[in-house]
């Protein structure tokens, strides 16, 4: 399964290489999770890590598919 | 410490002790507790028996960080009912350093004649000739103020908006650098100081006329722990000094929350180029500053500085709910015309989402179409000359809807609701609706609680209790000077326990776990009955209808909450 995810909030600075503008593109096994998908990339601070797909967040065991939309934020509060 | 009065009427000055009854109460318990006793709900907010009161928040006069709140309270022209308006900057900490737990104006001067209020650095208070500097916008008075009282000092001020009395204008505060881009923004305290005849406080800093701290090195162990557990917080200690609140331009569009055009779609077409990762890659390649300190003591530093591409300044800072207002709801997408407008805000004296909102409602009332950067710096420039359509503007959303006869205005006892949709996030809906401030989402935001999936974001499920606990939180927060954006922190216990500590040393008394959120309700009781006696019902708790009949793209929702749950929030 491939897609392509956009990452926000510090995960964009401390993912190496990562560009904003094209995303990074990922290669998961069919069937994996939200869960799944934050293991992979590896990300830093994973417990401010949250998923997003088709604009609704979801929980780690949502399974994904290669036709939704996937960003990944990043937790905050404020304004 | 002191109570200042100083009366416009007569311009006489009088100090005493803070009052008894006032104990354990600073920054927003202070002026609601002291609005509900001593002014009178039915009063004209623009009349000369209102009165505006300025209070530090309890600990803004120590060396703890992250305490540079100052509470501006009085009875609200916009919502007409009790209102507390939240500022940091340099202010809170100079006023307490003088040992001011409050400083409240009374009265009211003859129309057109206007004074400035003057505190040295020994406490001394003056009222003085402030004509010359009449329809002066902020930046230009600050410098001016300060060429002739000193660079060391504080300003707080209005701008022409708040000379002409418009429901949204603010209280400008002075920043780190002297730039007076730090908000009183809500509420239209701006039109009650411009009512009272006073154009500018100005307060010298670095006073050491506080209050003694009973134990100092215990004080200074807590508060070391406390500032540790801010930096090591992954939102205050990384986000903010990388992006500042602008990070939530991407979260909360990603969650399909964020209002746009007018809160017609939750989704901004073009919000990449607005996020806060947009924005810190701009300031960056420009020479500007993203992790920028504007409050005295700040350690989350997510203020900084927006410079355009010659590298010359244009305004600090640029936040999340200006982006958004003047952004999304405005559907303009390009960051140096939101910045201007920020700027523009700051200088006539405006709060930046009330009339960020105006004009998106006379956009989509057809006046001008939405994304339009040139005309919404028009609008805000009528403003500014007092003009018949810039009065409009300056009234606010609920006035601009009144003149174009279009009743999609997303606002609540006339003040406009912030940046996450009521139908995207339900439970900011509930806050809106039911915070006796009128629609703010500092009064109870709920953003983390739908991160931590304790809340469903589009069901009205445990919504109610969720907004009710933030509501006494936010309180909580607002009564020490805390920053809202440091709250987080207590979730870690080793600062909970910190800020016990802190208490106990600062004021010899030991705060139980229930402590706080009896402060908090007690707060919100004498605002809610404030509001009782001003006249407002639980019809004033509502959302405007079109929240609950029209859906919300991208989820298609609308707000689910009933009024009978509305009716419960405020049930202790």
């Amino acid at each position: 399964m491939k897609m392509n995810v956009k990452l926000f909030g510090a995960f964009a600075t401390l993912v190496y290489g990562y560009n904003a503008k094209k995303g990074i593109n990922v290669d998961l096994p069919d069937g994996s999770t939200a869960l799944d998908l934050i293991e992979a990339l590896d990300l830093p601070h994973k417990k401010t890590a949250f998923v997003s797909i088709d604009n609704r967040l979801v929980k780690p065991e949502t399974v994904l598919h290669e036709s939704n939309t996937v960003r990944i934020i990043q937790a905050a509060s404020g304004g | 410490m002191k109570f200042i009065r100083i009366n416009m009427t007569d311009k006489t000055i009088t100090t005493s002790d803070m009052p008894e009854a006032y104990a354990g109460l600073g920054g927003r318990g202070l002026t609601s507790v002291f609005i509900n006793n001593e002014v009178d709900p039915q009063c004209d907010p623009l009349g000369e028996d209102n009165k505006l009161i300025f209070a530090p928040g309890l600990l803004s006069g120590t060396t703890l960080v992250n305490t540079s709140r100052l509470s501006v309270g009085a009875k609200s022209p916009l919502t007409r009912g009790i209102k507390e308006s939240n500022v940091g900057g340099v202010v809170a900490k100079a006023v307490a350093k003088l040992g001011i737990a409050a400083l409240i104006i009374e009265g009211q001067a003859p129309k057109g004649d206007l004074s400035v209020v003057r505190i040295d650095i020994e406490g001394n208070v003056s009222i003085e000739d402030g004509n010359p500097y009449k329809r002066m916008r902020t930046y230009a008075l600050v410098e001016k103020l300060q060429a002739v009282y000193g660079k060391k000092t504080s300003v707080s001020c209005i701008g022409p908006a708040g000379e002409d009395e418009l429901l949204s204008a603010s209280i400008q505060s002075s920043d780190t650098d002297d730039r007076p881009c730090r908000a009183a923004g809500r509420g239209g305290l701006g039109a009650v100081m411009g009512s009272k005849g006073v154009k500018a406080l100005v307060v010298d800093r670095g006073g050491k006329l506080g209050d003694e701290m009973l134990d100092p090195k215990a004080f200074k162990a807590a508060a070391k722990t406390f500032a540790q557990a801010i930096r090591d917080d992954q939102i205050s200690g990384q986000m903010m000094p990388a992006l500042g609140t602008a990070a939530l331009v991407a979260i909360v569009n990603s969650m399909g929350a964020f209002p746009s055009y007018n809160a017609t779609k939750g989704q901004l077409e073009g919000f990449e180029n607005i996020t806060g990762e947009a924005m810190a890659e701009m300031i960056k390649a420009r020479g500007g500053n993203t992790t920028h300190a504007g409050c005295t003591g700040c350690v989350a530093m997510c203020s900084n500085i927006f410079v355009d591409k010659d590298g010359k300044y244009v305004t600090s800072s640029l936040e999340y709910e200006t982006i958004w207002s003047m952004g999304g709801m405005t559907g303009i997408t390009d960051l140096d015309v939101i910045a201007k407008l920020d700027f523009l805000c700051d200088d006539i004296g405006l709060d930046t989402m009330n009339t960020g909102v105006a004009v998106s409602v006379a956009m989509d009332a057809g006046y001008k179409p939405f994304g339009d950067g040139k005309a919404a710096i028009e609008m805000l420039e009528e403003v500014a000359k007092g003009s018949e359509m810039g009065r409009i503007i300056g009234n606010g959303p609920s006035t601009v809807g009144k003149h174009f006869n279009h009743t999609r205005v997303p606002a609540v006892k006339n003040q406009s609701i912030a940046a996450y949709d009521p139908r995207g996030m339900q439970g900011m809906g509930i806050t809106y609706a039911t915070s006796p401030m009128g629609a703010d989402h500092t009064a109870g935001n709920l953003v983390g609680a739908y991160f931590t999936g304790a809340l469903d974001p589009l069901s009205p499920k445990g919504q109610a209790d969720g907004s009710r606990e933030a509501q006494i939180s936010c309180a909580m927060l607002d009564n020490a000077g805390l920053c809202i954006l440091v709250g987080g922190a207590f979730q870690n216990p080793v600062a909970a326990q910190a800020f016990g500590e802190i208490m106990k040393a600062k004021f010899g008394i030991e705060v139980g776990p229930d402590d706080g959120p009896a402060l908090g309700m007690a707060i919100l009781k004498a605002e809610k009955e404030f509001n009782v006696k001003a006249g407002l019902t639980k019809e004033d708790d509502r959302l405007p209808e079109f929240f609950s009949k029209e859906p919300l793209p991208p989820h298609n929702k609308t707000f689910l909450v009933t009024d009978d749950e509305l009716d419960e929030v405020h049930n202790y």
